[in-house]
C-alpha cells in the first residue's frame, strides 16, 4: 500500500489515461450509444457489489484531450468557453483534464461542446472503473501478487491464453492437481495409456511433456516447486477452485529435469530439445519459464536457448536468490547476452527488491511479486513460497497473455512491451534494466514501446560542453530523446530527436558554471519508453587558451591569450622558472586578454599558464607558454623566442606556414634572429 | 613427454593467475547480439578494480576461462563421470560412436536438434580429465561438465 503513495500521482494518471486510450473507440461513439441509459441511471450513492455493473461514469466531470502543441492559453479558453472548471492535470500528459462541469450541464452537453473546438483530439466521460472481472477461486484474495500487477484490470482486457503454450522447465507439474488439470498442454498426436509412442518422437505416453531425467512421458512432480511454479503462470481461473494464474486459460507443457536436489544440465538440454520438437511439429510454444539456474557458464545450456530465440521462444529466467550482483556474479541461464531472455528478480508487497534477490543494471531485465506466492502444489494443495522462482512464472504469465493480445508480435517485440511498460519503482531504478516490476496492464495498454536506455553519463572537459552517452537496450526504437534540467527550469528536450541506435550527444548549447541535469528516453510510433537513470554535470568555466610569450626586452615578456569565457571575473598568470612551482604573478580583470610581465632576469627562460576565475570558481589552465628573456645591454627589442602550444607572433606568417612542416627550420631561424639581434 | 611437461606448466601458469585474480566474473553486457561479448573483471583483490572488455565469439574460450578460476570444479556443481560434448559439423554419429568405442566411453544421450551428446566417461576418468581429453579431439567443437542447476524457491 506504501508503494501506491510513493509511486504518486503521475502513475495513476499513467493507469487513467491507459483506460482512456482504451475506450477512446467507445468514447467517440458514445453519444449516439449511451445516451439514453446512463443519463437515466442515478443510482450514483449505491455502492454496488463486483461483478454488477452500476454507474458507468462520474457525474459532471469528463476527461478532455487536446491535441498536442496547443498553447496552454488556448486550452483554458476552452474550458472557459464550455464554463468548466479543471479539476485534475496530470504532469506527464500536459494535454489531458479531466474538467468539472457547470451546475446542469450533462455529459453529452459537454461532450459535444469539446468535441466542436478542433483543438481537442478527444473528450469522453470519466468512467469509472471496478476490478469487475475478479474471479471466483476462492482463495484469489490471498493472490497479492496478481493485484499487484494489475491482472484483474487486464483481464477486463484478456484472460483467455488457450491458444498459447508455455513449457514449464522444472521439478514436473502434478497434471492431475484440480486446479491446473484444465490448463495442462496435451500432446495431440499421443494416445494415453496406450504404451506406444504414437508420435514417434522417443516416448511412450507422453501426454502432458516429459520426465528428462527418466526419459519417460511421466512429468509428474513430486517435490512441488514445477507445480508452484505452474499454478502462477496458469492455475484455472474462474473456476471456483483454489487459486487463479496470470492466464485463466492457457496450455502448460511439463517438462521435467529436477528432483529436489536440482538437476542436471544434460536433461534440462533434452527438455529444450523437446520443446524445439514440438514447436517443429506445429504447437504454439510462446514461452519458457526456466525458474532455476547456478554460477557455472555451459555452451550447451547457451546454444540450446539460442535456437529457442530462432523459432522465436522467449526464455524467462529467475535471477537467483543469493542477494547478489549478477553482473558481477552471473547466474545462468539468466545471465546469457541472449534477446530471448528476460531475468526476473522478486519483489515483495511493499514493492521493495526482496532481500533475497539478485539484481544487476545490465543484467537482470525487471522485477515480479515472489514474496509470500501463493499458488498450487501436488495433490490439489495450496501453499506459499518465496523466490525469484516464484516471481519468473508472473512475467512468463504476461508473455503467454500478451502473445495472444498481440499475435503479430515477435518476442522482441513482446519483450520490449514488458520491459517498457514496467511500474516504475525509483529505488529500483539503479539496480533493474527496466527499473521497475511487471504490470500486465500497462502491457496491454501500451504495447510495443522501446526499453528504456540506461547507464547515462554526463561529463564536461575543460570548457562548458556537455558530453552525454548511455546505453542503447532497445531494438525497436525510431531513436533517442534527451530532456534537461537546471536548478530554476523543469525538464524540457533539447536538441532534435537523435536517431535510432544513437548512444552519445553533446549538448554545446550550455552557460559557464551551472547545474545540468540530463535524462534520455527512447521512442518509435508506440511511444516512448520510460526514463533512463538521471546524470548531472555541473559546466566548468571556459579556460583561456592560444597564450603566447614574446620577449620584448632583457626584464619583460608579453602575454596575450584568448578569452573563451562571458562571465569570467578575471584571470590569474601564473609564472614559473626552470623546476620551481607555478606561482601567480599577476590577476587581471575580466575581458583583458594581454599582460606584460616585467622585471624579469635577462637571459632566463620563463613559463606561463593562465586561467579563468569567478569567484570561487577556477577553469582549467591554459595551454603553457615560454619566453627566454635576451641577455642585457644587447640593445633591441629581440630575444629567444619559443613558443609552447598554439604558435608564435614572432616570425610571421612564414613561420606559421613552416612550424607543422620543419621544426628544425625554426631553430634555424631562431638562430639567426638572435645572431641578427646580438 | 615434451607436450605432457608443457601442459603441467600451463597449468601451473593458470593457478598462478587465479590466485592473483580471486575476483572474476563474465556477465553480459548490452551488445548486439551477433557477437558474443563478455565483460570479464579481474583485479588484485576481492573488489573489483581494474575492468577489461573482451569482444569473444569463440564461446569455448569463455568456458576455458572459467573453468581455469575454479568455478567449475568446485563441491558437487557437476555429475561424475559425464560429459556434455558437441561435435563438430561434418562428423557422422558413425564416426562418434567408433571414436567413443575406441576410447572405452559411450553415449547415454542424444539431443538431436542441438548435435549434442551426453557422454559416459571410461570407468577411472574423471570429469576434468575428461575435459582435457575431449577438447584435444579434433572431431569436438566442445565439451563441458554435466552442471547441476537448481531451483531458486526460499522457504
Amino acid at each position: 500500500m506504501q508503494s501506491q503513495t510513493t509511486s504518486g500521482g503521475p502513475l495513476k494518471g499513467i493507469r487513467f489515461i491507459g483506460l482512456s486510450v482504451l475506450v477512446f473507440l467507445i468514447a467517440i461513439s458514445f453519444i449516439s450509444c449511451n445516451e439514453g441509459s446512463s443519463s437515466t441511471d442515478r443510482s450514483k450513492d449505491v455502492r454496488q457489489p463486483y461483478g454488477v455493473a452500476g454507474r458507468d461514469f462520474s457525474e459532471g466531470e469528463i476527461i478532455v484531450k487536446f491535441r498536442r502543441g496547443i498553447p496552454f492559453v488556448d486550452m483554458m479558453k476552452t474550458h472557459l468557453r464550455v464554463n468548466a472548471r479543471v479539476k485534475k492535470t496530470y504532469k506527464y500528459f500536459p494535454e489531458i483534464y479531466v474538467a468539472r462541469l457547470p451546475e446542469g450541464m450533462s455529459i453529452e452537453d459537454a461532450l459535444r461542446e469539446y468535441l466542436r473546438d478542433p483543438d481537442v483530439e478527444y473528450a469522453e466521460p470519466n468512467y469509472i472503473r471496478r476490478p469487475f472481472i475478479v474471479p471466483d477461486d476462492p482463495l484469489f484474495s490471498q493472490q497479492w501478487g496478481l493485484n499487484k500487477i494489475d491482472a484483474p484490470e487486464a483481464w477486463e482486457i484478456i484472460n483467455d491464453a488457450s491458444s498459447v503454450v508455455v513449457a514449464v522447465i522444472d521439478t514436473g507439474v502434478d497434471y492431475a492437481h484440480e486446479d491446473l488439470s484444465y490448463n495442462m498442454w496435451v500432446n495431440p498426436k499421443e494416445v494415453a495409456g496406450n504404451d506406444l509412442d504414437d508420435d514417434g518422437n522417443g516416448y511412450v505416453d507422453d501426454i502432458y511433456g516429459i520426465n528428462a531425467i527418466n526419459g519417460t512421458g511421466d512429468p509428474m512432480d513430486h517435490h512441488g516447486h514445477g507445480t508452484h511454479v505452474s499454478g502462477i503462470i496458469g492455475a484455472t481461473g474462474n473456476n471456483g477452485i483454489g487459486v487463479t494464474g496470470v492466464n485463466w486459460k492457457i496450455k502448460i507443457m511439463a517438462l521435467k529435469f529436477m528432483d529436489g536436489s536440482g538437476g542436471a544440465l544434460s536433461d534440462e538440454i533434452e527438455c529444450i530439445d523437446y520443446i524445439i520438437d514440438m514447436k517443429q511439429r506445429g504447437e504454439n510454444i510462446k514461452g519458457v519459464n526456466g525458474s532455476f539456474g547456478s554460477s557455472q557458464f555451459s555452451q550447451a545450456e547457451y546454444h540450446a536457448i539460442r535456437l529457442l530465440q530462432d523459432y522465436g521462444i522467449i526464455f524467462v529466467a529467475a535471477a537467483g536468490n543469493e542477494g547478489s550482483n549478477n553482473d558481477s556474479n552471473p547466474v545462468y541461464p539468466a545471465s546469457y547476452d541472449l534477446p530471448n531472455i528476460i531475468a526476473v528478480a522478486a519483489t515483495d508487497q511493499d514493492d521493495t527488491l526482496a532481500d533475497f534477490s539478485n539484481y544487476g543494471i545490465r543484467s537482470v531485465d525487471l522485477g515480479a511479486p515472489g514474496v509470500n506466492i501463493l499458488s498450487t502444489i501436488p495433490r490439489n494443495g495450496y501453499a506459499s513460497f518465496d523466490g525469484t522462482s516464484m516471481a519468473t512464472p508472473h512475467v512468463t504469465g504476461a508473455v503467454g497473455l500478451l502473445s495472444v493480445y498481440l499475435t503479430s508480435y515477435n518476442y522482441i517485440q513482446i519483450k520490449e512491451t514488458i520491459l517498457s511498460s514496467v511500474e516504475p519503482l525509483p529505488p529500483l531504478s539503479s539496480r533493474l534494466l527496466s527499473g521497475g516490476r511487471l504490470n500486465l496492464f500497462y502491457a496491454l495498454s501500451f504495447p510495443g514501446r522501446p526499453v528504456r536506455p540506461t547507464g547515462l553519463s554526463a561529463s564536461s572537459g575543460t570548457q562548458a560542453v556537455v558530453n552525454l552517452s548511455w546505453i542503447d537496450n532497445s531494438q525497436i526504437e525510431d531513436g533517442f530523446r534527451i530532456e534537461r534540467k537546471t536548478s530554476s527550469t523543469p525538464f524540457i528536450p533539447i536538441g532534435d530527436p537523435l536517431s535510432a541506435n544513437t548512444v552519445s550527444y553533446t549538448d554545446s548549447d550550455v552557460e559557464e558554471l551551472v547545474e545540468y541535469t540530463y535524462r534520455v528516453y527512447a521512442f518509435n510510433g508506440n511511444g516512448n519508453s520510460p526514463y533512463s537513470n538521471e546524470s548531472k554535470v555541473r559546466t566548468p568555466l571556459n579556460a583561456p587558451s592560444g597564450l603566447t610569450a614574446i620577449p620584448v626586452s632583457p626584464s619583460v615578456i608579453s602575454l596575450s591569450w584568448t578569452d573563451n569565457s562571458s562571465i569570467e571575473g578575471g584571470f590569474r598568470i601564473e609564472r614559473k622558472k626552470g623546476t620551481d612551482p607555478y606561482a601567480t604573478v599577476a590577476t587581471v580583470s575580466s575581458n583583458i586578454k594581454s599582460y606584460a610581465d616585467t622585471g624579469l632576469s635577462s637571459s632566463t627562460t620563463y613559463y606561463y599558464r593562465v586561467r579563468a576565475y569567478k569567484g570561487i570558481s577556477v577553469s582549467a589552465y591554459s595551454n603553457e607558454a615560454s619566453a627566454t628573456t635576451p641577455a642585457s645591454g644587447g640593445g633591441g627589442g629581440g630575444g629567444g623566442c619559443s613558443v609552447g602550444g598554439k604558435g608564435a607572433k614572432r616570425g610571421g606568417a612564414i613561420l606559421y606556414l613552416l612550424i607543422p612542416l620543419i621544426p628544425v627550420l625554426i631553430k634555424w631561424i631562431e638562430r639567426s634572429i638572435r645572431k641578427e639581434a646580438l | 613427454m615434451l607436450l605432457i611437461m608443457f601442459l603441467r606448466a600451463l597449468l601451473v601458469l593458470l593457478f598462478i593467475t587465479i590466485l592473483l585474480n580471486p575476483c572474476f566474473s563474465i556477465g553480459r553486457t548490452p551488445s548486439d547480439d551477433s557477437s558474443f561479448t563478455t565483460k570479464l573483471l579481474l583485479s588484485k583483490g576481492r573488489c573489483c578494480t581494474e575492468e577489461v572488455l573482451l569482444k569473444h565469439t569463440d564461446l569455448s574460450y569463455i568456458s576455458e576461462v572459467t573453468d581455469m578460476l575454479g568455478c567449475s570444479f568446485n563441491g558437487q556443481t557437476y555429475r561424475e563421470g559425464e560429459l556434455i560434448v558437441k561435435f563438430r559439423e561434418g562428423v557422422s554419429e558413425e564416426d562418434i560412436k567408433k571414436l567413443l568405442e575406441s576410447m572405452n566411453a559411450a553415449i547415454i544421450n542424444k539431443f538431436a536438434r542441438l548435435r549434442t551428446y551426453l557422454i559416459k566417461l571410461p570407468p577411472g576418468m574423471d570429469v576434468p580429465e575428461g575435459i582435457k581429453v575431449f577438447r584435444n579431439l579434433k572431431e569436438v567443437e566442445y565439451a563441458e561438465p554435466n552442471y547441476i542447476r537448481r531451483t531458486f524457491e526460499g522457504d
